[in-house]
């Protein structure tokens, strides 16, 4: 065997997106991300609605009857059915009772455990933010998204676009779980939609300004 | 009403008309002496504002290149193109407006009747009646550029209409705590009263309080200019708004549509001059137009003096008010007032001349004839009761009221106001409220108490004359619903169907009324003995492009991991369900030649993965498929077909052992989705199953690195002995290529030694790169599905779903070996011992067709000029020099050597069947 050209680096769906969008493409810890985009679009505390682009982190699919087990050593208490909670350095979201998908790193306990496969790379994560990121949603989404009915940290799997998607209510934005081969067609779907409420697509420096990135999980799911 | 401040200038006809802010266009048309607007759909006869609340068909017109939209509702601006539809060469002379002449020769349902006759005539004739009939020609190049979307909203209460009724529901429901929806179809909330000055005395500031207070309500949403065009199951109400449509789900729906009013019919009821009330009353408030001369206004109740005296005011000379009443219904002023009488016809051509009034009942000799320009009607409304229908609502005659409405509500409906029957301005309140009530509570639906009204139902005559109109939109007059009744279309239903009364623009809104009547007339019943027309969807004439959606993006597209590489690297692509796959790079014959000779890469990640993980999965395996793996060693892998109930192939692919409580499986590219819903669905049925089962398809992409020199380009990016003592044919082995964790599993689809490889996806690019970096010495190249498809036939291996069909089982697929009926319970296997001892009809065979033509599929299989079968698959062969392929013949003809004859081109040629493969059939290469 001879030693690999390259060192292997990790590409979400969305990469060549970026860059023919004109984003700064960077490797940060082993992932190729869109660091920041062209046009600086407003935070969405001044109004501004964001689309990010987040795929590049860890994805860990819990099945089988120890997911509470499994759910309350990550979160501290057992989850309810569709609905999250934020863990050490991540998201988890409760699809079933013998299944949850962790976003994030779950930690080296739970990667070892027989009732956890790794599936990063399997999911992929849009982030839209701002004030009108519920009315872009109803334009492509039937679920209703009142806060009644999908209240902050709830979960709710449906076509978004008519693309299955795993749509995450937090307090200040929502994600959106999609296959990475359709990732794509979704984000250019929320994009065209976002388009009459101004959504501008921003590079992942802008992350922050939306979710608390690393440790100590994410705002809004408490 | 339009935003914009100043005037405006548009053209109608290319001529220069000008609005005032905010008005509309058939308001600008109106007060510019436009008077004629469009021509009538069968006999083209001229045709003025009639409702101008946009309910009739008769102000119609072009904007923009877009078609029948109604001008009376459309606010005009700058520089619109408007133009008059159904006229030709002009709207002022009208070549066929001979049909008018005609008409004898054009009674109803003619079209039935006649052109068919000679035959051969029949397309001159259909080619003339396509180019006369449909109503407006659509602009294809402005079509194109306008956004039609879909939204969808919910709410706990929506309340469909903005008038009196509809304001109190919606504040009442919102202050029991609910969130509410109001629909409302024009600009401004307020329903007629807003254009009806008289109805509103002594409460100008309740009715602007009331709609400040819905305005200002934060629980309420207002959709202003949102049409209401269709319930549905489960209160889904569908809404047009401009070219939106919202998908509106409502806990609870309030329908407050309120009512139509209206038309008398008499001969000339068509003519220009001839208007409603409510149109009347609309142009003069909120287009500030005014109707100069004399005006004669038909009434039997106060809305008639109302109107009346709107337009004395607006200086119109008032010459008569003509009621039915023997005693005046409403304060005539110093008006003239003709008790007892009605209008008998109109006289006039391009516009009204004079009315002639007689008595209501009786012979038509006393009449009088009266000068006049406009004749405005005011008697009465029917219930706009059609979303109440499609919801379930049973409507019944309301005989003193002379309407249909509700008794019976649907689950979650209530109605208010003048939907009820109920034209009392606080009447309409309080039902409202109590709606809205309801609605909070939850609990709408229910019968509803029909009181009697305590007034007499209105009496009309019958018309006497030809040209009476029932129905504007289609022509269709009281003589023809006659006519049809008599021929024998007594029905209401199928009287609408041969006469097509109701099915034009209004959908009945016009005319529903007096064809009931009409129809009722006829058949010597009642009208509730003649009842009324399915309401259907929708309500209100909603364009095409708003039902569509415009929904390019929604057109998924699935691209691989490895997707824009193959972009970079020029590959041609092939839609595979929603999958983008390249066909190939270029040249597949090089590309299958390369594979035979050398080493191919092909991204195969479509393929779906599923990973099953517990001590039961063994188990499992043994009942979803029909061949055995519970003796299936770790490392190893072994194909299998998935079978349903029926012994019917859903699916084939392979199945890992990669741990003694750990397996990988395939299925192929459009059954991924199916497999893990399938075996998901059968793990239900045993909960007690120690079985986790994961679908990693997108996790993981997949590649197959094929061909004679496929091991050494594997070897010099992988860590481990890739000889065939360890990694012999039909091994599943955990690898690292490329410095990637990998499962890589040796088998060959193509033919050739051959190693899938399964890697995390966001690394496939990384580990496709270095394949073929490191094959680059080998004359590596990507190869696409063609090339894959040519290799796949020489071995005669199949695809599931393209070979196989919904009646295939493994014993006619040519896969009797697969099927072990000695195993304990397994699905399908009742069926597949059935089909075991049963004679096969067909069976899918290889076949070879000397030459290289090569039959398209499904290409048929001919027996004695009989189909019998059809071709599957087909390709050019290189190493078997001929067209080879797959194809179903019947089991007497699907033994080696037999001869097939397959229509290709128009032409028969002959085929002979060859069980084994074409290349390599003793699997050397792949086992080397």
């Amino acid at each position: 065997m001879t030693s690999p050209k390259s060192a292997p680096t990790a590409r979400g769906p969305l990469v060549a997106w970026h860059r023919r969008a004109g984003g700064r493409i960077e490797t940060v810890e082993g992932w190729e991300i869109c660091v920041s985009h062209p046009v600086q679009p407003d935070a969405p505390r001044s109004g501004g609605n964001l689309l990010l682009d987040w795929s590049h982190r860890s994805v860990t699919e819990l099945g089988g009857p120890r997911v509470s087990e499994l759910v309350s050593g990550l979160v501290g208490a057992d989850v309810a059915v569709r609905r999250m909670a934020a863990a050490r350095s991540g998201i988890v979201c409760r699809l079933t009772p013998a299944r949850a998908i962790v976003f994030g790193d779950p930690g080296s306990g739970v990667l070892g455990d027989p009732a956890a496969v790794d599936v990063t790379g399997g999911w992929s994560t849009i982030v839209l933010a701002g004030p009108d990121a519920i009315n872009v949603l109803s334009l492509l989404s039937s679920a209703d998204l009142r806060t009644r009915a999908m209240p902050v940290a709830a979960v709710r799997q449906g076509p978004v676009a008519g693309i299955n998607t795993l749509l995450c209510h937090f307090a200040g934005h929502w994600e959106l779980h999609a296959c990475p081969d359709s990732i794509v067609s979704l984000w250019e779907a929320v994009l065209d939609e976002g388009q009459a409420y101004g959504l501008q697509v921003a590079g992942a420096e802008r992350l922050g300004e939306v979710v608390t990135v690393g440790g100590g999980g994410e705002e809004g799911t408490t | 009403m339009s935003s914009q401040e100043g005037p405006c200038t548009f053209t109608f006809d290319g001529r220069s008309i000008t609005a005032r802010p905010g008005q509309t266009i058939a308001g600008a048309l109106h007060q510019d002496g436009v008077h004629v607007v469009s021509r009538s759909f069968k006999y083209h006869r001229p045709r003025g504002l009639f409702c101008a609340t946009g309910r009739c068909p008769n102000c119609l017109c072009t904007v923009d290149g877009y078609p029948n939209v109604r001008t009376c509702v459309t606010p005009a601006s700058q520089g619109m193109a408007v133009r008059s539809q159904n006229a030709w060469p002009g709207l002022k002379w009208d070549v066929l407006s001979i049909f008018d002449r005609l008409h004898r020769f054009m009674p109803v349902g003619f079209y039935y009747r006649v052109m068919h006759k000679p035959r051969f005539l029949w397309p001159v004739f259909e080619a003339i009646v396509r180019r006369i009939a449909g109503l407006g020609r659509v602009d294809r190049q402005s079509g194109g550029s306008r956004r039609y979307d879909r939204q969808t909203l919910h709410s706990d209460v929506v309340v469909i209409g903005g008038g009196w009724a509809g304001m109190h529901a919606a504040i009442a429901a919102s202050r029991g705590g609910r969130d509410v929806t109001l629909v409302d179809d024009r600009e401004n909330l307020g329903g007629h009263v807003l254009f009806d000055p008289g109805a509103r005395v002594d409460r100008e500031t309740e009715f602007e309080s009331t709609v400040q207070a819905v305005l200002d309500d934060p629980r309420i949403r207002v959709l202003h200019r949102a049409t209401a065009f269709g319930c549905y199951e489960d209160r889904l109400v569908a809404v047009q708004t401009g070219d939106r449509m919202i998908r509106l789900r409502a806990g609870q729906v309030v329908v407050a549509t309120g009512g139509w009013e209206q038309p008398l019919v008499f001969p000339g009821n068509d003519r220009p001059g001839v208007m409603l009330a409510g149109g009347v009353q609309k142009m003069l408030w909120q287009d500030g137009c005014l109707f100069p001369g004399d005006a004669v206004v038909v009434t039997d109740n106060q809305n008639g003096y109302r109107v009346a005296h709107s337009l004395a005011a607006c200086g119109t000379r008032v010459v008569a008010i003509v009621d039915h009443n023997a005693t005046p219904a409403g304060d005539p002023g110093d008006l003239p007032v003709w008790t007892g009488q009605t209008i008998h016809s109109v006289r006039g051509h391009r516009h009204v001349t004079s009315a002639v009034i007689g008595p209501l009942e009786g012979a038509s000799s006393a009449t009088e004839s009266i000068s006049c320009r406009w004749v405005v009607q005011a008697v009465g409304f029917t219930t706009a009761s059609g979303l109440l229908a499609q919801a379930g609502c049973r409507l019944v005659y309301d005989e003193s009221r002379d309407l249909f409405r509700a008794d019976q509500l649907a689950d979650g409906f209530r109605a208010a106001g003048s939907v009820n029957g109920t034209f009392d301005i606080d009447a309409c309140a309080r039902e409202g409220r109590l709606a809205g009530e309801v609605a909070a509570a939850g609990e709408g639906g229910g019968t509803v108490d029909l009181i009697p009204a305590e007034t007499s139902p209105p009496v009309r005559r019958p018309p006497d004359g030809k040209k009476a109109f029932v129905c504007l939109c289609e022509d269709v007059t009281d003589k023809d619903l006659f006519d049809a009744v008599a021929e024998g279309f007594a029905n209401i239903e199928t009287l609408k169907r041969y006469s097509t009364v109701c099915m034009g623009p209004c959908q009945g809104k016009m005319c529903q009324s007096s064809s009931i009547a009409a129809c009722a007339r006829a058949n010597g019943v009642t009208i509730s003995e003649t009842g009324r027309t399915t309401a259907r969807p929708p309500e209100q004439p909603v364009p095409l492009g708003v039902l569509a959606g415009r929904a390019p993006h929604r057109h998924l597209i699935r691209r691989s991991a490895l997707h824009d590489w193959h972009v970079e690297a020029g590959a041609v692509f092939l839609d595979s369900g929603a999958w983008k796959r390249p066909e190939s790079y270029g040249d597949p014959a090089a590309e299958y030649q390369v594979v035979r000779e050398g080493v191919g890469l092909i991204d195969v990640s479509t393929l779906g993965k599923l990973e099953l993980r517990g001590r039961d999965v063994a188990e499992f395996l043994e009942f979803v498929y029909p061949n055995r793996f519970a003796k299936l060693k770790v490392g190893r892998v072994r194909y299998g077909v998935v079978c349903d109930e029926a012994g019917i192939i859903l699916d084939d692919g392979t199945i890992a052992r990669l741990e003694e409580d750990r397996w990988f499986l395939t299925t192929t590219t459009g059954n991924a989705d199916g497999v893990d819903s399938w075996f998901r669905w059968w793990l239900a049925t045993r909960p007690g199953w120690d079985i986790r089962l994961t679908n990693v398809s997108g996790a993981t992409a997949a590649m197959n690195l094929a061909g004679p020199r496929s091991r050494q380009v594997l070897a010099a990016v992988c860590d481990g002995d890739l000889s065939t003592e360890a990694v012999p044919y039909l091994a599943a082995s955990q690898l690292t290529v490329a410095g990637v964790p990998a499962t890589v599993l040796r088998i060959g689809f193509v033919g050739e030694l051959g190693y899938e490889i399964h890697v995390p996806s966001q690394l496939a690019e990384h580990v496709w790169c270095e394949l073929m970096a490191a094959g680059a010495a080998s004359g590596i190249r990507p190869f696409g599905i063609e090339a894959q498809r040519r290799l796949r036939l020489d071995k005669q291996h199949l695809l599931a779903g393209q070979d196989t069909d919904a009646l295939s089982n493994p014993f006619d697929a040519g896969l009797p070996w697969i099927v072990k009926l000695d195993k304990p319970d397994f699905v399908g296997r009742s069926a597949l011992q059935r089909a075991e001892g049963r004679e096969p009809g067909q069976q899918l065979v290889g076949f070879r067709l000397e030459g290289d033509r090569v039959p398209p599929e499904p290409s048929l299989v001919l027996v004695d000029g009989r189909l019998e079968g059809r071709v599957t698959s087909a390709r050019y062969s290189p190493v078997a020099g001929a067209t080879v392929g797959l194809a179903w013949v019947p089991a007497e003809l699907a033994s080696n050597g037999q001869q097939i004859t397959i229509q290709l081109d128009g032409q028969l040629v002959n085929a002979v069947v060859q069980r084994e493969p074409f290349y390599d059939p003793e699997g050397a290469r792949l086992k080397s």
